[in-house]
């Protein structure tokens, strides 16, 4: 969706002619929100188009002089912002903020904000989440079996914060129903390598997408 | 985890999400070219191999061990059962050298997967308040080293066919335990529990002696029908239950016929009644006692999913009817209870064979127990 510079218009002799037009602050401020397509994560596109669009729709001389600031994403909150006093626009721009608050980052589902290492947050749905929080719990398992205290905080078994953990242990067959995750307040060898293994094969799926 | 019933219906789809794309994900996991084995030198050197913690087999430290008996007392009861009469002397043997064969340690269940847990959560919906309960009894069994667990004594208090028997088998199997029956409606003597005195020519152990004689050391005691017990000689073992169901009391259970004391503290007793206010005061304290009631609406219609996949897993026949029950066919059986419902199906199943059918339809179903037409006249 782009804007020629020109205006074409009809010459006395019938032929089309292009006038060059300045273009207002506000047709300005849309060009470089169309250019910041690419900060956009792919999940929110969807929404960021129709934000431009309704933008477009209720452009009118009196607001020529909006300039809208932002067009990125950060911390899981999309940032279009404006500080014209004009209800319209400060709606449209409010609710595409609350859409993409609630909408998966990475497939445009229906998500919610998340956590994630290093204390960034997303906006993901709960299958784009899963890798991400399963890394989080692995590391954070692996960190409690090196200091020996396992079942002094959580027992994989149980504890809610290992869940992920539990359940894709159970699903390669590597833990069966009558097994412990831990033993003394650490992981089995065996079940240690294995959760490494794991863990280097989910960065690889969160790295690739694949 | 999964078992809190706080989850709102959005967190739970979310949760679901996740554990089906993480499911998806290890599965696709390559497998390991290298053998499975490492050297040691591999290790961290601050890392003792396995072998060295203790019970290093495979099998044997996946369960916590307790010990059900003391040697030496085992030892004086066998030399003193070999002085007995030879009459006397056949099963007081026979069940002293199956104990020393087993040995004194024996296994102490551990809570099952959390995966399992939330199927019988969902096929017993109605039973939730106890669900919440055994599961917060897991998560605290499962904060200590070994995850030794033990259900403290459960009642459940229903109307009749609710489900509470098919409950103690399921979570039973949940437990991996075996499980023992004790009809408390037919138990019209001590014997059968406690054992009979081996000076009697018919004297053998007890029930709860041969719930206790075998790798397990928390086997599920299901006391039946409670509120139902004969007091026809008013011995109906009532006051060495007492003693059992207290792990302070029962840590010493003697047998009436070998009298060797034993641990019967780790006993999980799950009873089932109709009515409590026909228990005894003592009794009904030792036990957490939970109403359950008839499943209703969203409940209603698990429960006769849940019977009708038990009965296609039980029954031959039953395999030959498609997976997904048609839904006017289950509307016209929620509301019934589970045995009621069971007895239906069952009968709709039959229904519908005889008229060619594979599937069934709502005609097949049954009227309700007792919703027949009333005859006009005058009432006597």
């Amino acid at each position: 969706m782009t804007i020629s510079d020109g205006i074409q218009s009809t010459g006395t002799d019938g032929t089309a002619t292009e006038k060059p037009v300045a273009l207002t602050p506000f047709h300005q401020s849309l060009e470089r929100l169309n250019s910041r397509v690419e900060w956009i994560p792919t999940g929110w596109q969807a929404l960021y188009a129709e934000l431009r669009l309704r933008l477009y729709a209720v452009f009118c001389e009196g607001r020529e002089p909006i300039v809208f600031l932002g067009g990125y994403e950060e911390d899981g909150h999309l940032f279009v912002e404006t500080h014209a006093p004009d209800f319209v626009v400060q709606g449209i721009l409010r609710k595409a903020r609350a859409k993409a608050a609630c909408t998966c980052m990475e497939c445009g589902q229906p998500g919610k904000r998340r956590e994630l290492e290093d204390w960034r947050e997303m906006v993901l749905c709960g299958t784009c989440s899963a890798p991400r929080l399963l890394q989080l719990q692995i590391q954070r398992l692996l960190a409690l079996d090196q200091c020996g205290t396992l079942h002094d905080a959580c027992d994989p078994l149980m504890h809610p914060d290992a869940r992920l953990v539990r359940e894709a242990a159970e699903a390669c067959g590597q833990v069966r129903k009558e097994h412990r995750l831990v033993l003394a307040g650490k992981l089995s060898n065996e079940l240690r390598e294995w959760v490494k293994r794991l863990l280097a094969h989910v960065q690889f799926r969160i790295v690739t997408g694949h | 985890m999964s078992g809190c019933s706080a989850m709102s219906l959005g967190a739970r789809q979310d949760l679901a999400l996740q554990i089906a794309a993480v499911r998806e994900l290890a599965a696709r996991m390559p497998p390991v070219e290298e053998a499975n084995e490492q050297p040691d030198d591999l290790l961290p050197p601050h890392r003792a191999p396995d072998s060295d913690l203790p019970g290093s087999s495979v099998n044997e430290r996946t369960w916590p061990h307790r010990t059900l008996f003391v040697e030496e007392e085992l030892q004086q009861r066998l030399e003193w059962a070999r002085g007995l009469r030879p009459d006397a002397a056949g099963n007081v043997l026979r069940a002293l050298e199956r104990a020393r064969e087993l040995g004194a340690e024996r296994r102490i269940a551990v809570p099952g997967s959390s995966k399992d847990f939330d199927q019988l959560r969902a096929s017993f919906p109605h039973f939730g308040e106890v669900c919440d309960f055994v599961w917060r009894r897991a998560v605290l069994a499962g904060s200590a080293g070994d995850c030794a667990f033990r259900i403290p004594p459960i009642l459940l208090n229903g109307p009749p066919g609710v489900g509470k028997t098919e409950f103690a088998q399921r979570l039973a199997g949940w437990l991996g335990t075996p499980m023992t029956r004790v009809d408390m409606g037919g138990l019209d003597t001590s014997f059968k529990l406690t054992g009979l005195d081996s000076g009697y020519s018919t004297g053998r152990p007890g029930a709860i002696w041969d719930a206790l004689q075998g790798p397990w050391m928390s086997p599920v005691v299901l006391l039946d029908e409670l509120d139902k017990r004969s007091n026809s000689t008013g011995d109906s073992g009532v006051a060495f239950l007492l003693a059992l169901l207290e792990p302070s009391t029962a840590t010493r259970f003697e047998d009436s016929c070998l009298g060797l004391a034993i641990n019967a503290s780790w006993i999980q007793w799950i009873a089932t009644s109709n009515d409590t206010s026909s228990i005894d005061t003592a009794m009904l304290t030792r036990f957490r006692v939970f109403n359950i009631n008839e499943p209703t609406g969203d409940e209603g219609r698990a429960v006769v999913e849940s019977v009708f996949n038990a009965l296609r897993n039980r029954e031959a026949w039953a395999q030959a009817f498609p997976e997904q029950l048609p839904g006017h066919v289950t509307r016209q059986l929620v509301g019934r209870s589970a045995r009621e419902v069971r007895q239906a199906l069952e009968e709709a199943c039959a229904n519908a064979v005889i008229c060619g059918r594979r599937e069934l339809q709502p005609g097949d179903v049954p009227p309700r127990p007792g919703t027949g037409r009333k005859r006009m006249g005058f009432t006597p």
